[in-house]
């Protein structure tokens, strides 16, 4: 027994819902069952079997809001087999539980710690270069990426189950993500450049320096675990009294 | 009409962020200039979105510990600060960008208390599809899903147009009071974007990294400077 | 040597790949856990998410030789599913010269825990529990996250108490 294309894509739409309704007890329980619930219509067609195999679902969750796409695979993959009768109603849920830390960690690490931040990073070096068609370019880009790995993770894991492990190993995602986090430190530093000239072309040189100086003050401070705002709103100050300085003892611009 | 208009982008961002699709669209570098668009000042928007994006790069969601809700602080800053520049008739100056970040900045961390607000409230919704499912409605119960994202919309799009509103008067106030700070603002619009560099180059946690990010800040500034590429 | 005793019900995920590892500076991870180790999945699972340089171990509870780990040159995260297991690892030889703190990071809602923090709900028995390694020289403390802020067993008790 298997479930059709069209439902399959039904609840990859519904997976984009996974945390509308991410709660302090259950997680993503609720956005789980929601998701995963067009195909349990499909594959129980008795209404008891199907609530019983939807209360399942309803148990703690939590992942990445990406890789938890190849777990609702999953997880219909083996509900297509509980349904046959090949296996215990309880693997789906044991391969939820199994897979949920380990690819929530593959999620922050590669996306939220490597892919997102770079594109970020991207996007804003673009637009002080190049203006908003390279802002809208980085995040179209992003976006066919982000859409594309979820899908594949979709269906790699309901076609393959178990073996959706084997699959993600061989991507090799903390490695791509170490040189992503290389490549974004890089574009910071690209910004940091950028907003220097930039407040030459305004200011003059001194405000160029100054600039350069508060990155490299805060790349210390926050190295040393300062807190970010407080940062922020000392480097303003200082910032701002060395503009009064320099209009008072510069004279000039 | 503007501030309907704060509302809705500021209610549909932070459904965007969490709730639905995680596709960037909330984030600063794109909020900023997506609400500058929509007030009609895109210009202004484009200014703002860089050096927010980088000063909350670090802001990721990891697991059930939650960060400040830069978007929460960045509709607030970027609105306030497109309406503020709007009264005054000059757009967004740095002097209006870094005001903007001063008053609405903290809206950030408020935005961290409402979101776990939120969470806790949520578990009631949970709490109720488990309840429709024990009565035979399993169609009703998953459906409690999608009401999850009324309160972050709600709470964003009631909180930003205040916020903003507050910024759009107190800013010209003050650069009526005190015309001659408008060039030290400046200042502190450029310190702050260095500061936000950095905190982009930290939000990396990569030892190599720190090497990188200060040579290519440097080599970008001596080229762009022998290049004559100041703007 | 073993630079921090993680409580996580969720083992190897991202706040401790992206969290704690980078925070201690960790080139090895080690999951005590009978479950995991008798999985041929959650093994596989494990090493999915490690960054470059860093190894993971998953082991049955029982066979890991705590004196061997206090010894290592290198600092290792040992990562544990309960407070029962951490009671358990205590009797199996584990001592507070071996691993100094114990973190409490996510222990789950379910029937009979009360709240102590957004991330960490104990039953009267796990607080017993964590009371029991406090005595023992052991330093608890609740957080998810390092750039939270740790809170202590006596500000847990309290917690719990006014949840109750």
């Amino acid at each position: 027994m298997s479930v059709p294309a069209a439902t399959l894509r039904r609840v990859f739409w519904r997976c984009l819902f996974l945390q509308a309704a991410w709660n302090r007890r259950g997680m993503q329980n609720l956005g789980f069952a929601y998701a995963i619930d067009p195909a349990l219509r499909r594959l129980y067609a008795d209404p008891g079997r199907r609530i019983e195999a939807l209360r399942r679902h309803f148990a703690t969750f939590n992942c990445h809001p990406y890789t938890a796409a190849a777990i609702v695979g999953g997880a219909i993959h083996h509900e297509e087999r509980v349904a046959a009768g090949e296996e215990p109603p309880g693997a789906p849920l044991a391969y939820k539980q199994v897979l949920q830390g380990p690819l929530a960690a593959v999620g922050d690490g590669f996306f939220w710690a490597g892919l997102r931040p770079f594109f970020g990073a991207l996007a804003a070096v673009g637009t002080m270069a190049l203006g908003w068609p390279a802002l809208v370019a980085s995040l179209a880009v992003y976006n066919a990426l982000h859409l594309w790995i979820r899908w594949s993770l979709f269906r790699a894991g309901h076609r393959c189950g178990d073996e959706v492990v084997t699959r993600l190993a061989a991507l090799s995602l903390p490695t791509w993500a170490a040189h992503l986090r290389k490549g974004g430190a890089v574009l910071c530093g690209v910004a940091a450049g950028l907003f220097a000239l930039s407040a030459v072309g305004r200011l003059g040189p001194g405000a160029g320096f100054l600039a350069l100086a508060t990155a490299a003050a805060g790349l210390g401070a926050l190295g040393l675990r300062a807190r970010l705002l407080p940062s922020a709103y000392a480097a303003i100050g200082v910032g701002t009294a060395a503009g009064m300085a320099a209009q008072v003892f510069g004279g000039g611009r | 009409m503007d501030y309907l208009v704060v509302a809705v982008v500021a209610g549909l961002a932070a459904v965007e962020r969490k709730g639905f699709l995680q596709a960037m669209l909330s984030r600063p570098v794109a909020l900023a200039p997506i609400l500058g668009l929509a007030l009609g000042d895109l210009p202004g928007g484009l200014l703002l979105g860089p050096p927010l994006e980088l000063l909350w790069l670090g802001a990721v969601n990891m697991g059930a510990s939650l960060p400040p809700n830069e978007a929460l602080g960045t509709a607030a800053i970027a609105a306030g600060a497109v309406l503020a520049g709007k009264a005054l008739g000059t757009g967004v100056t740095p002097a209006v960008a870094v005001l903007a970040v001063v008053l609405a900045g903290t809206l950030a961390v408020l935005g961290r208390t409402t979101d776990r607000a939120i969470e806790e409230w949520n578990v009631r919704l949970a709490a109720r599809a488990e309840a429709l499912l024990d009565r035979g409605s399993p169609v009703a119960a998953v459906r409690e899903n999608l009401y999850g994202m009324a309160l972050p919309f709600a709470v964003s799009a009631l909180l930003t147009p205040v916020a903003a509103a507050v910024v759009a008067w107190i800013i010209p106030a003050v650069l009526h009071a005190f015309p001659t700070v408008d060039v030290p603002l400046g200042w502190g619009f450029a310190a702050l974007c260095g500061l936000a560099a950095a905190a982009g180059a930290r939000a990396f946690r990569s030892a190599p990294g720190i090497g990188l990010f200060a040579g290519a800040a440097v080599v970008t500034f001596a080229v762009g400077w022998l290049a004559g590429g100041t703007r | 040597m073993i630079a921090l005793l993680r409580i996580d019900e969720r083992l190897v995920h991202g706040q401790v790949l992206v969290g704690w590892v980078p925070h201690l500076g960790a080139q090895r991870v080690v999951v005590a856990d009978d479950e995991a180790a008798g999985s041929p999945l959650a093994r596989a699972a494990m090493t999915l998410a490690l960054p470059p340089g860093v190894t993971a171990a998953v082991e049955p509870l029982r066979s890991v030789d705590w004196d061997a780990l206090a010894r290592a040159p290198d600092p290792v995260l040992l990562v544990l599913r309960d407070v029962e297991s951490a009671e358990r690892a205590v009797v199996a030889g584990l001592t507070p010269a071996r691993a100094a703190v114990v973190n409490v990071g996510n222990v789950h809602y379910a029937q009979g825990r009360r709240k102590v923090t957004p991330s960490v709900f104990l039953t009267a028995a796990e607080l017993d529990g964590l009371r029991r390694l406090e005595a023992a020289g052991f330093r608890v403390e609740a957080r998810a996250v390092p750039l939270d802020a740790p809170v202590g067993l006596a500000e847990i008790e309290r917690r719990w108490n006014a949840a109750g």
